[in-house]
C-alpha cells in the first residue's frame, strides 16, 4: 500500500521535473545555435572569402561547420552534465540534511500540512476573506479525489464517514498540522508507547513524524444529540485506524471560552490528557477573547492566514503579549566560573571577571585533557585541586567551553548547563565567530544569567514534582546535591549579581511559596559559604555540541525514527526535494544553516529535559485548570506567561530527531564519501561507519582494544560539528584527525635529552642513574647495552650495576656486553664501561645504592641499572622493583616493552606504573615510569600499535626504540613513520 | 589536415558525437581540477609573508598577537590551535599606503607545535621568539631547544629570515633579568644543545639530514652573533600593557561597563602599546618597509 503511494507520489513529482529538464535543454540548444554556432560560422565563413583556392576555401568552411558544431555540443553537453552533477548535490544535500519538518510558526515555506474538511456553505457571503474561500475550496478537492481515495484504502472507511458527517449539518475540521507541531511535545508523553508514523497526502512529500498521530477532529454542532451520534459512529471506527484520538466537540452556541473549554473537559475521550488539551486550547483561545464562530474558524483552525502573512505576527495578535524572551522571567540561582574561549587561546568571555586565579589550573588542564584527548569525558578532575572541571568543544566555531566548580558542589545539570550556554553563546555572536572577530568583548552577562535560571528553574520544577526524576539520573548524579548545588552556586555570585536574581525571583510569577522558602534558607546558608566559593576553577574537556545533540535526541526517539528510514526511497527523496525547492534556492549554504541553528538552543534544552518539562507541564496545566474554573477569565494571564515558552520548546522537539536522523541509512549514504558540493556539518552519525572502520584497523595494527576505543571516540567528538568543505570527503577528514591525533599521542609532552642532563649531572658531580625494568625477557639487559654503546660513544663512562640477581646467567651475560663493547672504546686507557656486581641472591636495591656510591668516586657519568624481569602480577617481585627505585632515586626509570603484545601492553604499563605509586615510602612523592625503551620493533612490521597502546596509557615518551640485535641498532621514535604504519 | 577534414564531412554522425562527448567530459573534468586547485590552493597562507609568533608555553604569545592584530589586551589561556590574524603597519611616510602583516601565532605546546610549526614555517617571513623573562632560568633548557629548532631549521636558514627574540613579561621581571642576562644564558644553552643534538640518537627511519651545525663551525661555544644565515636580534618588552585592569573591564560585561568598555578599548590600549612594544614594531616595520 504505501509502496504503491510512494511510487504514485514519485510519479507525480519526477515527471514534471524531467519534462521541465528536456526542455530547459532543448531550449537551451537552441540558443547556443542561434548565438554562438551560426557567429562562429559566418566567422569561418569569412575566413574562407579570403582564401583564394575554392577546395581550400571549400574545405575550410567544413572543417568550420563541423568544429562549430562539436564546439557546440559539448558545451551543451557539458551543461548537461554539470546541471546533473548539481542535480546530484541538491540530491545528495536533502538527504544529509532532511528538514522534513520545519517549525511552521517560524517557517514561510509553509511545510505544514493542512487536511480540512470543510463543508461551505451556500453563504458564500459568509468569509470575507475571498483567498481563504479558495483556500477551502482547494482543499476540498484534495478530498474529493477519488485517486487519493482509493491509495489510501486504509483510511478510505475513515474518509467515508467524514463525508458522511459531512453531508450531515456538521462541520468537521483537522487540525491544520502545524497546531499538531505545536502541541507535538505533549505527545511524547502521551504517547510514548508509539514509534513513527508516516502521513501520505497526494500533494505534499511524504510526512513522518515520529509519533503516532493524534487525529484531532473539531466538530462544531449546535445540537447536544448529533454531538452524541457523532461521538458513538465516529469514534469506534476512527480508533481502529489511530493510536489515539482527540476529539474536541465544540458547542456554536456557546462562544465564551470558558464554557466551550468545559465541555471539553467533559468529553474528551482520554480524560487523563484532558488538563494539556485544556491547556493547549486555553493556550489558543485566550488569544482570541473575542472568538466568535467564523472568525474563530478561519483563524485558529483553517491556518487562515493570508498569504505573506507571517507566522509570528499571528502570535503577536494577541491581548496578552508574550514577553521577547521568556527566560527572561525565570530567576538565576546558580553561578559557577564558566569560560569561553576559542581553541587559539583568547578567552572571549568569562564569569567570573575576576577569574585570574584560574587561569593556571585551566592551563593545566587544558594541557592534560583537551590537547591530549583522553577519550571524550566531558569532564576532568585534577587529581589535587578539589575542583571539577567540565569542558565542551564546539568544533564548528572551535570554541572550548569550560566550567569550573567546586567537587563538593556537584552539579548535576553542567552538561546541560553547557549544552545551552553554547547554543546560546553560538546564536549570538555566530557572525563575529565566523569571521573570527575575536577583538570585540562579548557581552554574554544577560544570558548566561538566564541560562542559568532556566536550567536552575527545571531543577527546582523537577524537585517539587516528585516523581522520577529521569534526566538526573542520566547524568548519574544524586538528586539530593541538588540543593546544595544552588545553594553554593550562590555564594559564588558576587554582591551585585546576587541581587538582581534575587528580584527577578520574586517578581516571578511561577514561583510558589515553597521555592521562596527554599530560596531564603539558600540566602542564609550563602553567607556562610561565601568563603568558600573563591576558588573555583575552570577545565576544559571536548565534546561537540552536535554530538550531544544528537545523542541527547537519539536516546529518546531516534532509534525508532532510524527503523523506518530506510523504507524512504528516492522517489521519496526527490518529491521531498519537490517540495522544498524554496528551502535550497532562496537558503544556500550560509544562509540555511543559521536556520537551523536558531532551533538549536531550545531544542537542546527541551531534548535534554524533555521529560522533566512535561511533569512539569501537566502539574501547571492542572493548576491552571483549576484555577481558571474558579476565577474564569481573569486568571488567564498568568499561565500564558510560561505557557508559550514550553509550547515553544516542544515545538523544537519534534524538528531535532528529524533534522539529526537524516537518511543515514539510505541509498544516497554511498554517496556521501564524495562531498561535492554541498557543504556539510558532520554529524555523529555520519562519523559512525568511518570511526567504527579505523577502530577495528587499529584494533588490527595491535592497538589494544580499549585504547583504540578511546582514540577513535575522542577523534569523532573532535570532527563532530565540523564543517565539510566542497572536495572534501569523509574519509580522508577522518583519516586526518586520526593522524593528528595520533601524532600527538606519539609525541612527548616533555622535553627528553638524556645527554644534556648528563651535563648537569656532571656539573652536580653526581652519576646519572637510568632505571631498566620491564616483564621477563622483553630485552633489558640487551637495550642496557645498546645505551651503554652510545653513551659511550659520547665520551661518557657507564657504570652497569647488575641488580637482576635473580636469574641465572644475567650477570654473566652483562659482562660479555662490557667486554665486547670495551673492546670497541679502547681508545682510552681507562675502561669506558665497568660492570659493578655482588652475584646473585643479594638485595637488588642495596646493590643499586652501592653501585651509584661506586660511580660517584670513580668519576662515572652514567650508571644503568638492570634489574631483574618480573611479570606485572608478581606483588613481592613490584614491591622489590619500587624499593629500589624509591631508595635509589634514578634520574630516569625506563620501561622496557616489546612491540609484539597487544592488549597485554597496557596491563604491563599501567601495573608496573601502579606498583611504583602504591609502594612508594610514605610522605615522598612517588616516583613513576618516565619512558618507554620499545624492543623487537623490527619483529612487527606494520603492526605498531603497542606504541600507540603504551605512550597512550601512560602519557609517558617513547624514548628509544630498539630494531635489531646490534648495539647501533637504537632509535628514537618517529611519530610520522609510526603513525603512517598505524594508518596504513 | 586536409584528410582529416573530409573524412569527418563523409562519416558526419559517427566522428562527431563521440569526440562531442570525450571533448565535454574533459571540461567537466578541466573544471573540476580548475576548481580543486583554487580550492587548495586558497588553504595555504600566504607563502613566505607572514610573521610567526613562536616560543614556548605560557610565555606570551597569543597575548602578543593580540596586541599586534587587535590592539587589545586580552586574557588568554594555553592555546590549542594557531591563531591567524593580520595586523595594519602604519608608516610614518605619508607616500606609502599603510601594509598589512599576516600573523600567524603557533601554540607552545610541545605536543602541538612540532606539527604546527611544520605546516607553517614556509610562510614565514620574520620571526619573533616571544621568552618568559620570568621563568626564563628554569626553563632555559625548553627555550633553548626550541630556538636550536628554529636556528636549526632549514628553510629558514635558506631564505635568511630575521629572528627576533623578544624577552617578554619585563613589567614583572623583578630579578633583573635583562636582555644580555638572558643572551649569555641561551648561548650557554645552546652551545650545551649543540653538542648533545649532534650526537643524539638517530630518529628511527627518519632521514639522516647533513649535520648543519648553528653558530660558527669549529667554534668551541655558540654566540648569536655567529650565526650568520640568520638575522637575531634582542629585545625587551611586555605584550602586556600597564593597564592591567583592562583585562576586568573586557569581561565584566554588566551594562554599564560594556559601552565604556567599547568606547575606550582602542584608545587605551593603542596609547600603551607604544611603550611597552616599541621595539617590536620598530622592528617590524625595518623588515617590511625597507
Amino acid at each position: 500500500m504505501n509502496r504503491q503511494h510512494m511510487i504514485s507520489c514519485s510519479q507525480t513529482i519526477i515527471s514534471p521535473i524531467i519534462h521541465e529538464l528536456i526542455f530547459s535543454i532543448d531550449t537551451s540548444l537552441e540558443y547556443l545555435y542561434k548565438y554562438i554556432e551560426l557567429p562562429l560560422q559566418n566567422i569561418f565563413y569569412c575566413f574562407g572569402n579570403i582564401s583564394s583556392c575554392y577546395f581550400r576555401r571549400r574545405s575550410l568552411i567544413e572543417f568550420s561547420r563541423h568544429s562549430t558544431q562539436i564546439l557546440v555540443q559539448s558545451y551543451a553537453i557539458t551543461f548537461l552534465l554539470y546541471f546533473i552533477l548539481l542535480l546530484f548535490g541538491h540530491l545528495f544535500t536533502i538527504s544529509i540534511q532532511n528538514h522534513y519538518f520545519i517549525d511552521p510558526f517560524l517557517s514561510n515555506n509553509r511545510q505544514c500540512i493542512n487536511i480540512k474538511f470543510v463543508r461551505i456553505y451556500d453563504n458564500e457571503h459568509d468569509f470575507e476573506n475571498i483567498r481563504l474561500k479558495d483556500n477551502f475550496i482547494r482543499e476540498n478537492v484534495i478530498i474529493g479525489d477519488q485517486v487519493y481515495r482509493k491509495n489510501i484504502s486504509n483510511y478510505s472507511q475513515l474518509y467515508e464517514l467524514l463525508h458522511l458527517l459531512e453531508d450531515d449539518h456538521y462541520m468537521i475540521c483537522q487540525r491544520s498540522l502545524y497546531i499538531y507541531a505545536r502541541f507535538h511535545a505533549y505527545s511524547s508523553l502521551l504517547h510514548s508507547n508509539y514509534s513513527q508514523f508516516r502521513f501520505f497526502l497526494p500533494n505534499y512529500p511524504s510526512f513522518t513524524i515520529d509519533q503516532p498521530p493524534f487525529l484531532d477532529l473539531c466538530i462544531h454542532t449546535s445540537n447536544h444529540t448529533h454531538l452524541e451520534q457523532i461521538k458513538s459512529r465516529f469514534l469506534p471506527l476512527a480508533s481502529h485506524y489511530y493510536a489515539s484520538i482527540n476529539v474536541f466537540l465544540f458547542d456554536f452556541n456557546f462562544t465564551q471560552v470558558s464554557l466551550t473549554l468545559y465541555i471539553l473537559n467533559n468529553e474528551s475521550i482520554h480524560l487523563e490528557r484532558s488538563s494539556i488539551h485544556t491547556g493547549w486550547l486555553y493556550d489558543i483561545y485566550s488569544r482570541f477573547h473575542f472568538f466568535k464562530y467564523n472568525y474563530a474558524l478561519s483563524t485558529v483552525l483553517f491556518d487562515g492566514l493570508s498569504v505573506g502573512q507571517h507566522f509570528i505576527d499571528y502570535f503577536d495578535y494577541l491581548y496578552v503579549p508574550l514577553p521577547a524572551d521568556p527566560l527572561l522571567a525565570l530567576n538565576e540561582m546558580v553561578q559557577q566560573a564558566l569560560l569561553i574561549l576559542p581553541l587559539c587561546g583568547l578567552v572571549l568571555w568569562c564569569v567570573p571577571s575576576t577569574a585570574t586565579q584560574f587561569i593556571k589550573i585551566v592551563n593545566n588542564a587544558i594541557d592534560k585533557a583537551v590537547l591530549q584527548g583522553q577519550g571524550s569525558a566531558q569532564k576532568w578532575v585534577a587529581p589535587l585541586s578539589p575542583h571539577h572541571i567540565h569542558y565542551k568543544l564546539d568544533n564548528e566555531f572551535e570554541l572550548v567551553f569550560i566550567l569550573g566548580y567546586q567537587k563538593t558542589l556537584n552539579i548535576s545539570y553542567a552538561d546541560k548547563f553547557l549544552n545551552e550556554i553554547q547554543k546560546r553563546f553560538r546564536d549570538l555572536y555566530k557572525d563575529d565567530l565566523t569571521i573570527g572577530g575575536f577583538n570585540r568583548s562579548f557581552p554574554f552577562r544577560v544570558t548566561y544569567n538566564k541560562v542559568l535560571s532556566d536550567i536552575e528553574q527545571e531543577d527546582e520544577d523537577a524537585k517539587k514534582v516528585k516523581r522520577a526524576p529521569r534526566s538526573y539520573e542520566e547524568s548519574d548524579k544524586k538528586q539530593k546535591t541538588v540543593k546544595i548545588v544552588t545553594k553554593k552556586g550562590d555564594v559564588t555570585t558576587d554582591e551585585k549579581k546576587k541581587k538582581k536574581p534575587k528580584q527577578m525571583a520574586t517578581s516571578n510569577k511561577q514561583t510558589i511559596n515553597a521555592v521562596q522558602k527554599e530560596e531564603l534558607d539558600e540566602e542564609e546558608q550563602e553567607e556562610q559559604e561565601k568563603e568558600e566559593i573563591n576558588n573555583d576553577e575552570e577545565k576544559p574537556i571536548e565534546e561537540t555540541k552536535d554530538e550531544s545533540l544528537v545523542n541527547q535526541g537519539e536516546k529518546e526517539c531516534l532509534p525508532l525514527e532510524e527503523v523506518q528510514q530506510p523504507t524512504l526511497t528516492v522517489a521519496e527523496k526527490l518529491s521531498a526535494m519537490g517540495k522544498k525547492p524554496g528551502l535550497f534556492t532562496k537558503a544556500p549554504v550560509t544562509k540555511a544553516s543559521p536556520k537551523p541553528e536558531k532551533g538549536k538552543p531550545r531544542k537542546v534544552l527541551a531534548t535534554s529535559n524533555a521529560s522533566k518539562i512535561d511533569i512539569s507541564t501537566i502539574d501547571y496545566s492542572k493548576d491552571k485548570g483549576g484555577e481558571k474554573v474558579g476565577n474564569g477569565q481573569t486568571t488567564i494571564t498568568t499561565p500564558i506567561a510560561d505557557r508559550p515558552e514550553q509550547g515553544d520548546l516542544k515545538t523544537m522537539t519534534v524538528e531535532s530527531p528529524s533534522i539529526t536522523s537524516g537518511l543515514v541509512d539510505g541509498f544516497w549514504s554511498k554517496l556521501k564519501k564524495v562531498n561535492v558540493f554541498a557543504s556539510k556539518t558532520l554529524t555523529a552519525d555520519d562519523l559512525r561507519t568511518g570511526i567504527e572502520a579505523m577502530r577495528e584497523h587499529l584494533i588490527a595494527k595491535n592497538v589494544a582494544a580499549d585504547v583504540a576505543e578511546k582514540i577513535c571516540e575522542s577523534v569523532s567528538t573532535k570532527l563532530a560539528g565540523k564543517t565539510l568543505g566542497s572536495f572534501e570527503s569523509l574519509t580522508t577528514n577522518i583519516r586526518q584527525a586520526m593522524r593528528d591525533t595520533l601524532v600527538m599521542i606519539l609525541t612527548p609532552k616533555r622535553r627528553i635529552d638524556i645527554l644534556r642532563d648528563v651535563v648537569d649531572a656532571q656539573q652536580a658531580r653526581r652519576p646519572y642513574a637510568i632505571t631498566f625494568c620491564g616483564v621477563n625477557g622483553v630485552g633489558k639487559s640487551t637495550n642496557l647495552a645498546k645505551v651503554a654503546y652510545w653513551l659511550s660513544g659520547n665520551d661518557l663512562r657507564v657504570l652497569i650495576a647488575g641488580c637482576d640477581t635473580f636469574r641465572a646467567g644475567a650477570i654473566e651475560q652483562l659482562l660479555t656486553h662490557v667486554r665486547h663493547l670495551n673492546n670497541i672504546f679502547n681508545e682510552k686507557n681507562m675502561p669506558m664501561i665497568e660492570l659493578y656486581q655482588r652475584g646473585y641472591g643479594k638485595d637488588a636495591a642495596g646493590i643499586a645504592a652501592e653501585a651509584i656510591n661506586y660511580a660517584k668516586d670513580k668519576k662515572f657519568d652514567v650508571v644503568l641499572i638492570d634489574t631483574a624481569g618480573r611479570m606485572q602480577n608478581d606483588e613481592p617481585l613490584m614491591i622489590a622493583l619500587a624499593k629500589l627505585i624509591h631508595v635509589n632515586n634514578p634520574d630516569l626509570v625506563l620501561f622496557v616493552g616489546e612491540a609484539l603484545v597487544g592488549n597485554e601492553a597496557v596491563d604491563q604499563v599501567t601495573k608496573f606504573n601502579q606498583a611504583l605509586i602504591d609502594n612508594a615510602r610514605l610522605h615522598s612523592s612517588p616516583r613513576v615510569i618516565d619512558g618507554i625503551v620499545l624492543t623487537k620493533f623490527d619483529t612487527i612490521d606494520d603492526k605498531v600499535g603497542a606504541a600507540i597502546s603504551m605512550t597512550y596509557t601512560t602519557d609517558k615518551p617513547i624514548v628509544f626504540v630498539g630494531i635489531g640485535q646490534k648495539y647501533q641498532d637504537l632509535k628514537t621514535l618517529n611519530a610520522d613513520v609510526v603513525t603512517e604504519a598505524l594508518l596504513k | 589536415m586536409d584528410k582529416n577534414v573530409n573524412s569527418e564531412f563523409v562519416d558526419e554522425s559517427s566522428q562527431i558525437f563521440p569526440l562531442t562527448i570525450i571533448l565535454s567530459f574533459l571540461v567537466v573534468f578541466v573544471t573540476i581540477v580548475i576548481l580543486w586547485w583554487a580550492k587548495n590552493r586558497h588553504k595555504s597562507f600566504r607563502r613566505g609573508e607572514c610573521l610567526l609568533l613562536c616560543g614556548t608555553s605560557n610565555s606570551g604569545k597569543t597575548l602578543l598577537f593580540c596586541r599586534l592584530t587587535m590592539g587589545l589586551a586580552k586574557r588568554t589561556l594555553t592555546s590549542m590551535a594557531i591563531n591567524k590574524g593580520s595586523m595594519i603597519l602604519e608608516t610614518s611616510s605619508t607616500d606609502r599606503p599603510t601594509k598589512k602583516i599576516h600573523v600567524i601565532d603557533i601554540p607552545g605546546n610541545l605536543r602541538i607545535r612540532q606539527r604546527d610549526f611544520n605546516t607553517n614555517k614556509n610562510s614565514a617571513k620574520a620571526i619573533i621568539f616571544v621568552i618568559d623573562s620570568t621563568t626564563i632560568k628554569e626553563e632555559s633548557k625548553d627555550v633553548s631547544d626550541y630556538l636550536y629548532d628554529i636556528l636549526h631549521e632549514k628553510t629558514f636558514r635558506q631564505q635568511r629570515l630575521p629572528l627576533l627574540i623578544l624577552c617578554n613579561k619585563q613589567d614583572i621581571n623583578n630579578d633583573n633579568i635583562t636582555i644580555q642576562t638572558i643572551r649569555n644564558l641561551l648561548e650557554n644553552e645552546l652551545t650545551m644543545k649543540r653538542k648533545t643534538r649532534a650526537s643524539s640518537v638517530d630518529v628511527h627511519q627518519g632521514k639522516t639530514e647533513l649535520i648543519n651545525d648553528i653558530g660558527q663551525l669549529g667554534k668551541e661555544t655558540f654566540e648569536f652573533s655567529d650565526v650568520k644565515d640568520i638575522k637575531v636580534e634582542f629585545v625587551d618588552g611586555s605584550a602586556l600593557g600597564t593597564e592591567k585592569k583592562s583585562f576586568a573591564d573586557h569581561y565584566d560585561d554588566d551594562d554599564a561597563n560594556n559601552e565604556k568598555d567599547i568606547d575606550s578599548g582602542g584608545d587605551e590600549t593603542d596609547a600603551d602599546s607604544g611603550a611597552n612594544l616599541n621595539k617590536v614594531y620598530d622592528w617590524i616595520e625595518k623588515i617590511w618597509i625597507k
